[in-house]
């Protein structure tokens, strides 16, 4: 394996917007607040940014094609800016090629920024899925939306480990029951609010087996990060975050294709993990990883990606959610901000948005929902479905 | 299994995808044994990945003893034994849409 | 011996009990009143998709290339110009050199055709041609068509081999006779009063059109086992039989009641029910009725007892049925009344139609690859092969999962996708003999559904771009009907 690039690049400065139904804000009043925000944090002037990474998904409703929109928006000096666009982990992958351009040498200093205007289509949620898939895909495409994919992902993972629909509610329950408790500490959060169990159970299916509390929402906000080369980071602050590991990984088509798969975990998590932490140098991810921002779009995913990650062992994330081990005070605190449950999914946003709380944990300045002592993060970006998706896996340390 | 229900109505409960609110109870003769359901609307209008909504029907289970106390806040309480049989749960939910209103019908 | 080879019909699960039109839209004339049920298209089906499927039903356990045309014949068709008997070929995975013809603009189109399939072969230009008849028909509205008029099709393959009814002869009469028609603008048909129709038409023309055939082949009424012939006013139909002579026992029900007027499919539709109860040695008269009337003369063979009971024909549709119970969700299957689809209903993409085109055997006719290495079936069509451990290149051979059967291996129902039937239901599709899909399932019910259930393809309108005058048509997963 390649050497990787573990410890040659840091994270000196982050910003992220308050995410929400911003109907008051375009997509480049978002820009400039996370973009402030981070190079406050950082401590930098624009010029010192030498290259930028500009994730955006849903250009046709929002801001265009190309990276113009970051460049002008920021009056980036004529230096290169890329847009990148790969479905739901564009945010984190503006951060992979703000990360591997500083990694490369090309560059000391880049910016990675997401940003997602949703509200402006005129109907809630994404655009139908059938505008995005490309002219024959939304041809052959049954009319399926990401609630309805991952639903099918856990009436295969309840009836594989023989739990009825009831039993696995109940479990998916206290999944969002516990991003709810923790995003409602979070002032940058779409929706802060306390949930019950009960709150969950009642609510009416969006996609069986899954209900109102089980998916996210819709939201418009902006998160960016400062990179830089890792020898140089002290130098602007005194608690730069590291990269241990910034992986990718993309379905191959067999999941939909050939019928190995099982349909009860997400294949490019598992092998993406294997890379991850391998690059990372973590041995025992139970022992060794302190927190983690997952890719909670669907309760569903975010108890297979337990199982996917290794913290827990296949068809058990159940015993662990229900010890409370993913609590904030639990052995890994998962979605300590609040995750997509209470910051809703503004695409291109999302992955930069977990890094922001990672960032912010391992620094110390969570404030309310801080987690004692984090050593190391980890954040999960999912895009897709579970049958075909992109996976980005990021670990950070101090 | 037997279980407590207090009486509420009207409350609107948010979440990040929508809102749902329970606004009138029904009761539907079963086997001459009294079935308590409650009839909710939901907004499904932010959810990330599409627009919907429903009127649904909320099965509490068969009533064993109406209004016997009041709670705290001063809410009638009723006795219940809830609805686990696959069967009976059916024929409920057959005849809870019979009158075409709710799209889904669940219990807990 | 030219004659029928082999019958495929099919009937729209979907009824509506007449009574519950009526309860609507009965106030405005009372005397339309008629007992009993009628198919309903679902909202995803047409004439066209109708007439694949009985024609799949059909062709069960025939080669497809063994079919050297196809002729289609509707009053419904879904386009003014576009040959529909080319979708359907494509969608059958037919071969291309085949000749095929839309018979339309009456409900004779059905015998006209027939009578075309056979002369074509008699004339030794085909060895063998599908026909396939199908209706959607609509009525206004409060009027006697809307509770009459139904849905479905009936497909027959007629060839000179392996024949289970003969071909003995015709007699035809054609009239331009003004009962009922439609002009270029009009979604219902317009008509005259029904006592003209009905005395000056279906009275006279069909019994003209059937003593004709007796004579033409010096037959006498009790030479024939079943007289045939559509049951348009039910009370007329029984008079006519009893004035040409013949026995209620060879009268074949017209299930006008458990079925209703299924247009150009109808006189194709109960022949079908009729030659699932004939015998060898059954002499059977079928007529239609539009326009004049075509009276045909059938004889049974020996061969129909292999297919008895084989076959998925009239009969056994009839049985397997869901009931619509609400007359506005008809309406709205039907367009006649415009729902809210929602401005993200409308953001539908264009479609590319040579993208379409060149890709037809796979979309129309669901044909996808399969490793020549591995034999790993697959869909779409791969030119890298999807097994990971073979990942051969340009290995594959084309392979037709239309007429395979499957199993679900997940599904969800969906609110929130827009379907003009919610909720969405989809599922990933294991096929049995290999390969894995994802479709649209429709003519079922969630609470139905289950991981493992049997399921199979049926060709469906997938969507409809109105702006473009697009009909998209694909596959969709159903549950195992029959």
């Amino acid at each position: 394996m390649a050497e990787g690039i573990k410890d040659k690049v840091a994270i000196i400065g982050m910003g992220c917007t308050k995410f929400g139904e911003h109907w008051d804000k375009g997509s480049e009043d978002l820009i400039v607040e996370a973009f402030t925000e981070a190079i406050e944090d950082a401590g930098i002037e624009k010029k010192d940014i030498q290259a930028a990474w500009y994730g955006s998904c849903y250009d046709e409703f929002n801001v265009g094609k190309s990276a113009l929109v970051l460049s002008r928006t920021l009056k980036l000096p004529f230096i290169p800016v890329t847009r990148i666009e790969n479905l739901c982990a564009s945010g984190s992958e503006a951060l992979r090629g703000a990360v591997y351009g500083v990694a490369s040498g090309a560059c000391d200093i880049a910016l990675a920024l997401g940003a997602e205007k949703l509200k402006d289509t005129g109907y809630g949620g994404l655009p139908e899925m059938s505008t995005t898939l490309g002219t024959k895909y939304r041809v052959i495409f049954p009319g399926i939306s990401a609630p309805g994919a991952f639903a099918m992902m856990a009436n295969r993972y309840f009836s594989k480990y023989g739990m009825s629909v009831e039993e696995g509610k109940r479990v998916l329950a206290k999944i969002s029951v516990n991003s709810h408790k923790n995003g409602a500490k979070n002032p940058k959060a779409h929706l802060k609010r306390v949930i019950t169990e009960e709150d969950v159970l009642n609510a009416p299916i969006i996609a069986s087996p899954l209900g109102l509390f089980d998916c996210c929402g819709v939201s418009d906000g902006a998160a960016a990060a400062i990179v830089c080369r890792a020898d140089i980071a002290k130098g602007f602050r005194a608690d730069p975050v590291s990269i241990k590991a910034l992986q990718i990984g993309i379905s191959s088509g067999e999941e939909l294709g050939y019928t190995e798969w099982d349909g009860t975990y997400v294949e490019s998590t598992v092998r993406t993990a294997i890379r991850a932490y391998e690059e990372a140098g973590i041995k025992n991810p139970r022992e060794e990883i302190s927190m983690m921002e997952l890719h909670d779009c669907f309760s569903i995913t975010e108890l297979v990606t337990y199982e996917d990650l290794q913290i827990s062992p296949r068809g058990k994330a159940r015993n662990d959610i229900e010890d409370g081990f993913f609590a904030i005070e639990g052995k890994i605190p998962s979605q300590p901000d609040g995750g997509l449950k209470c910051f809703g999914h503004p695409i291109a946003a999302s992955g930069l948005r977990m890094m922001y709380e990672m960032y912010k944990q391992l620094q110390g300045k969570a404030g309310e929902r801080q987690i004692k002592d984090p050593k190391i993060g980890l954040t999960h970006n999912l895009g897709g479905f579970p049958q075909l998706n992109v996976i980005s896996l990021v670990i950070v340390g101090l | 299994m037997k279980k407590e229900y207090t009486h509420i109505l009207n409350d609107s409960i948010e979440s990040i995808s929508g809102h749902y609110t329970f606004f009138e109870e029904r009761h539907l003769n079963y086997n001459s044994k009294d079935v308590l359901y409650l009839l909710g609307t939901a907004s499904l209008d932010s959810s990330c990945c599409g627009i919907g909504g429903c009127l649904f029907a909320h099965v509490i289970g068969f009533v064993s003893g109406w209004h016997y106390k009041r709670d705290k806040r001063g809410l009638p309480v009723s006795s219940i034994e809830t609805i686990s049989d696959n069967i009976i749960q059916t024929e409920i939910s057959q005849l809870i849409k019979a009158d075409g209103m709710v799209s889904q019908v669940n219990y807990r | 011996m030219k004659g029928i080879v082999s019958y495929g019909g099919y009937l729209p699960l979907n009824r509506i009990n007449r009574d519950i039109v009526f309860k609507v839209m009965g106030w405005l004339h009372q005397a339309t009143y008629m007992k009993g049920e009628k198919c309903v298209a679902n909202f995803d089906e047409d004439s066209v998709t109708m007439a694949v499927a009985s024609a799949m039903n059909c062709l069960e356990g025939f080669e497809r290339d063994y079919v050297d045309g196809l002729y289609f014949a509707t009053t419904t068709s879904p386009f003014k110009e576009r040959r529909c008997a080319s979708i359907i070929g494509t969608a059958l995975d037919l071969k291309s050199q085949i000749r095929t013809a839309d018979f339309t603009d009456s409900t004779s189109a059905g015998t006209s055709a027939l009578i075309a399939a056979i002369d074509s072969i008699g004339a030794g230009s085909a060895n063998s041609i599908l026909l396939c008849a199908s209706d959607v028909r609509v009525g206004k509205p409060g009027s006697s068509q809307e509770l009459s008029f139904s849905d479905g099709a009936a497909s027959l393959l007629l060839g000179d081999d392996g024949v289970i009814a003969s071909w003995e002869g015709y007699y035809c009469v054609s009239y331009d006779f003004p009962d009922h028609w439609r002009t270029e603008n009009d979604k219902a048909d317009r008509s005259w009063e029904d006592r003209f129709g009905r005395e000056q038409g279906y009275r006279k023309f069909i019994p003209e059109a059937i003593s004709g055939l007796l004579s033409k082949y010096d037959l006498q009424q009790k030479d024939i086992a079943k007289v045939i012939f559509p049951g348009i006013y039910p009370r007329d139909h029984a008079l006519i039989c009893k004035k040409l002579g013949f026995e209620p026992g060879q009268v074949q029900d017209h299930l006008m009641t458990v079925m209703g007027n299924t247009g150009a499919a109808y006189p194709l539709m109960i022949l079908i029910s009729a030659l699932e109860d004939s015998s060898p040695g059954d002499k059977l008269i079928v007529a239609g009725f539009g326009n004049g009337s075509d009276a045909l003369l059938f004889h049974v063979t020996e061969e129909i007892e292999k297919v008895k009971g084989q076959k998925r024909g009239v009969k056994r549709y009839l049985e397997s049925k869901r009931e619509l119970d609400s007359y506005e969700k008809y309406l709205a299957f039907r367009n006649f009344i415009s729902t809210e689809g929602g401005i993200r209903a409308e953001a539908i993409p264009y479609t590319a139609l040579s993208l379409t085109w060149r890709d037809r055997r796979e979309i129309l006719g669901l044909c996808g690859t399969r490793c020549k290495k591995c034999g790993t079936p697959q869909y779409p069509v791969q030119r890298v092969c999807v097994n990971p451990d073979c990942g051969a290149i340009d290995e594959m051979e084309p392979y037709r999962f239309s007429d395979k059967k499957g199993k679900v291996f997940s599904f969800t129902g969906d609110m929130l996708a827009f379907t003009p039937n919610p909720p969405g239901i989809y599922a990933v599709t294991d096929f049995d003999g290999g390969g894995r899909y994802w479709f649209d399932v429709t003519d079922c019910d969630l609470e139905s559904m289950e991981i493992g259930m049997p399921v199979e393809i049926s060709f469906r309108r997938k969507y409809v771009d109105e702006r473009g005058g697009i009909v998209g048509y694909f596959w969709k997963a159903v549950p195992i009907r029959l």
